[in-house]
């Protein structure tokens, strides 16, 4: 009876029948192949992605090695109970306050909803997907064929046809306001979206975390399958326990039309990659400490550290570790930056004296990190890696000291 | 669904303070800076011996590390040890084998050449072990440049990190001077005074004549 009842209400709302699907304009991601899943799972911890990650396929590591349980019980407080990392409530408060990075990270579960192939494009070239997170995916030391296999590990089964019906991307637009969609998410090269205040917002904590967490919905369409995104707006923690986006509650057609929205509305080109440039020397003295306090100190040391000082870990941009063999770039102290870095031929090069074009190396590493975030993929690895890049006028300071003789 | 997760999480990390202390990460040594006495120790030491007061930052070793003399001593904390015998090595080195050590003799020339010794085979112990810090191979060169037979190659070394433009410290160009000076180079021991004086203005051992 109910069936029956069901089937009357669907001739009803669909005179004409039924829309096809949004139509693919690529064949269906086939399971991946067995012998490059087994190479990807030996990848993952490879390359310790469960150092930041946690997800299905992962082991953490201990917290003393996980860049984001370590920074989040610090955070938390937990560290002030005692054991191997009681700190004086001064110095608790102050890491507090120093920690801004690797607090908040995107969990890889239920990744079968995404799209192997972007997957395995994003290792490779990682960009921005969440503009509320300050730190990004960084670039690894990866070849095609070892992202390919990552991917294949991370979502190794076939996709699913598509069969929902297309619905009206006009109203979908609609309901992406009146549902307080954009409250959380960004939708860049769409006009504006003004959405109402959510009907039932999570606590504020929460919220925060969640528009932390919130993907731009341009790229939805790359990363996500068809078919799961209408499971996802459906009954998001079905496909990914312990999600931050809130189960939306929607009509089957309002989901039909929101997803027919974001798969196929036209989106405004990004903007093409700028080169950042450099402000000019600064005409007073800098001194070392100035720089260190600025950048080495602030945040590099804590990749390029004194391995004496830290068992036998220099950390990823030193001794290694993130699947890096390491530069053997210890940047803790005066004397340690002027000792440079191990260059790939093996022979140690300064990262102070300059490249053909003039720049020193370290500036252009971290100019390097601006440029990545306005979609380019620069030759050098942008520095900090994955992190906020330093600001323009701390990089001038930087510049200065060494055009001064890069005094201690 | 988020609140069980947060409510969790306190617990998971109780259990974990319960586990075995395991190699720390690169960030864990600000953490342990402020409950790790060994690392405090070192780096106290470190500044002494960078202040030139070559007893006090050997004292602070022994303290921390008795057995500093022994090559191969095994301790928890074996790169901190490490860097206890280099300090202690430089500050004999930097005194002219003055230190007074248990195990070491320290009265006439003689015994001062034993200390000298000892310290330029420390060095060149951790050199050997593979330890491929510029700051030690310019601590190397220093040791070698006190002995007569042994200048060609403390050159060699640091001709070779100034070449690179990777030479650590002010002091290494000092030595990189002297050692110039007595090869009869006096344009290249100019350059590298030059360099020295320009890092540390107001260090008279820039001079290479301060340099023996
Ligand atoms: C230093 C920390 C760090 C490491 C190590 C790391 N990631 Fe990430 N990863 C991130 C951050 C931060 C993001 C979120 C980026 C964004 O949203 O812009 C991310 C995003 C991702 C995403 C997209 C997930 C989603 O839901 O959008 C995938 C997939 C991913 N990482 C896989 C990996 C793999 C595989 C490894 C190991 C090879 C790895 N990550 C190692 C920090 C890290
Ligand atoms: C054992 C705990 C611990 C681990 C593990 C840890 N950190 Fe940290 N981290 C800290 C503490 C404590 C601070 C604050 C230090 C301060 O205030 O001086 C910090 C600060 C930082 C900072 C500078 C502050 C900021 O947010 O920009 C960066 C960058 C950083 N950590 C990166 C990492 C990375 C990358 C990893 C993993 C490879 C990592 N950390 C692992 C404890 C840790
Ligand atoms: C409270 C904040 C919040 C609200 C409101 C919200 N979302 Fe989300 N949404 C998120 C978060 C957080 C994620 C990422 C979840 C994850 O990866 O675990 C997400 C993920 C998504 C994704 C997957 C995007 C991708 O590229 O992976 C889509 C699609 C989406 N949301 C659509 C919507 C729609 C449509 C609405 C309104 C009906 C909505 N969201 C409302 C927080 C929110
Ligand atoms: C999250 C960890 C991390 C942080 C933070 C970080 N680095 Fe790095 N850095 C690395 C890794 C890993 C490499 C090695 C990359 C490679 O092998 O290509 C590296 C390499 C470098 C290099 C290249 C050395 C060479 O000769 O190839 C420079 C220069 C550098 N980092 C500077 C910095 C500076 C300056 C900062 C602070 C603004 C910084 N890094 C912060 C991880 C980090």
């Amino acid at each position: 009876m109910p069936r029956l009842a069901a089937l009357a209400l669907a001739f009803l709302s669909c005179g004409t029948g039924p829309n096809p699907p949004v139509p693919l304009d690529r064949p269906l991601e086939p399971a991946a192949d067995p012998a490059q899943i087994a190479r990807g799972q030996a990848l993952l911890a490879e390359l310790q992605c469960a150092r930041c990650h946690d997800g299905d396929a992962l082991t953490p590591p201990p917290r003393e090695r996980h860049c984001v349980h370590c920074h989040q019980s610090i955070l938390a407080g937990v560290a002030a109970v005692g054991g191997d990392f009681a700190a004086p409530p001064a110095e608790l408060a102050r890491w507090q306050r120093d920690i801004t990075h690797l607090r908040e990270l995107p969990e890889l579960r239920g990744l079968g909803r995404l799209r192997r192939s972007f997957v395995a494009a994003f290792l490779l070239s990682p960009h921005d997907l969440r503009p509320g997170l300050n730190t990004s995916m960084p670039r690894l030391h990866l070849d095609e064929p070892s992202a390919q296999a990552l991917a294949a590990a991370l979502v190794p089964d076939a996709e699913p046809a598509p069969h929902e019906p297309a619905g009206d991307p006009t109203r979908g637009r609609d309901l992406l306001g009146e549902h307080g969609c954009t409250n959380c998410h960004a939708f860049t090269g769409v006009a504006t979206i003004t959405a109402r205040p959510l009907a039932h917002p999570p606590d504020p904590a929460t919220m925060l975390r969640a528009s932390q967490q919130a993907p731009d919905l341009r790229f939805t369409r790359d990363r996500l399958r068809p078919a799961a995104l209408h499971t996802w707006l459906a009954d998001p923690a079905a496909l990914k326990p312990g999600t931050l986006m809130p189960d939306p509650d929607l009509r089957q057609d309002e989901i039909r039309d929101l997803a027919t929205y974001l798969l196929t509305t036209p989106l405004e080109p990004l903007p093409p990659p700028v080169p950042p440039v450099m402000l000019p020397l600064l005409d007073r003295e800098v001194g070392f400490a100035e720089v260190d306090a600025a950048i080495f100190h602030k945040t590099c040391w804590h990749c390029h550290s004194d391995p004496s000082y830290a068992s036998g870990d220099g950390g990823p941009g030193n001794t290694g570790g993130l699947g890096f063999t390491g530069a053997s770039l210890d940047l803790s102290s005066h004397a340690a930056i002027s000792s440079g870095s191990r260059g790939p031929d093996g022979k140690r090069r300064s990262v102070l004296a300059p490249l053909p074009d003039g720049t020193p190396r370290i500036v252009a590493h971290l100019l390097a990190r601006h440029a990545e975030l306005t979609g380019a993929t620069p030759e050098l690895r942008g520095m900090p890696l994955g992190l906020t890049p330093v600001p323009l006028a701390d990089i001038q300071l930087l510049a200065t000291w060494i055009a001064q003789g890069r005094k201690p | 669904m988020p609140c069980t997760r947060l409510a969790l999480a306190p617990l998971a990390l109780l259990a974990m303070f319960a586990a075995p202390p395991s190699p720390a990460s690169a960030c864990m040594n600000e953490v342990e800076r402020v409950v790790d006495v060994t690392n405090q120790a070192i780096r106290t030491a470190e500044e002494l011996l960078a202040r030139n007061n070559y007893r006090g930052a050997a004292k602070v070793v022994l303290g921390t590390f008795p057995k500093v003399l022994v090559a191969d001593h095994q301790t928890r904390r074996q790169a901190l040890f490490h860097r206890g015998q280099r300090i202690v090595a430089l500050a004999q080195i930097r005194s002219g084998g003055d230190i007074r050590i248990a195990g070491l003799p320290a009265r006439t020339d003689a015994d001062r050449e034993v200390a000298l010794a000892w310290a330029a085979a420390t060095l060149r112990l951790h050199a050997a072990r593979g330890d491929t810090s510029v700051v030690l191979t310019s601590e190397l060169a220093e040791a070698l440049a006190q002995r007569p037979a042994e200048r060609h190659e403390a050159h060699a070394l640091l001709k070779e990190l100034a070449d690179a433009d990777i030479m650590p410290t002010a002091r290494a160009w000092s030595v990189l001077a002297a050692l110039e000076q007595q090869r009869g180079d006096t344009n290249a021991a100019a350059r590298a005074t030059a360099r020295c004086k320009e890092l540390a203005p107001d260090d008279a051992s820039c001079d290479p004549k301060g340099v023996s």
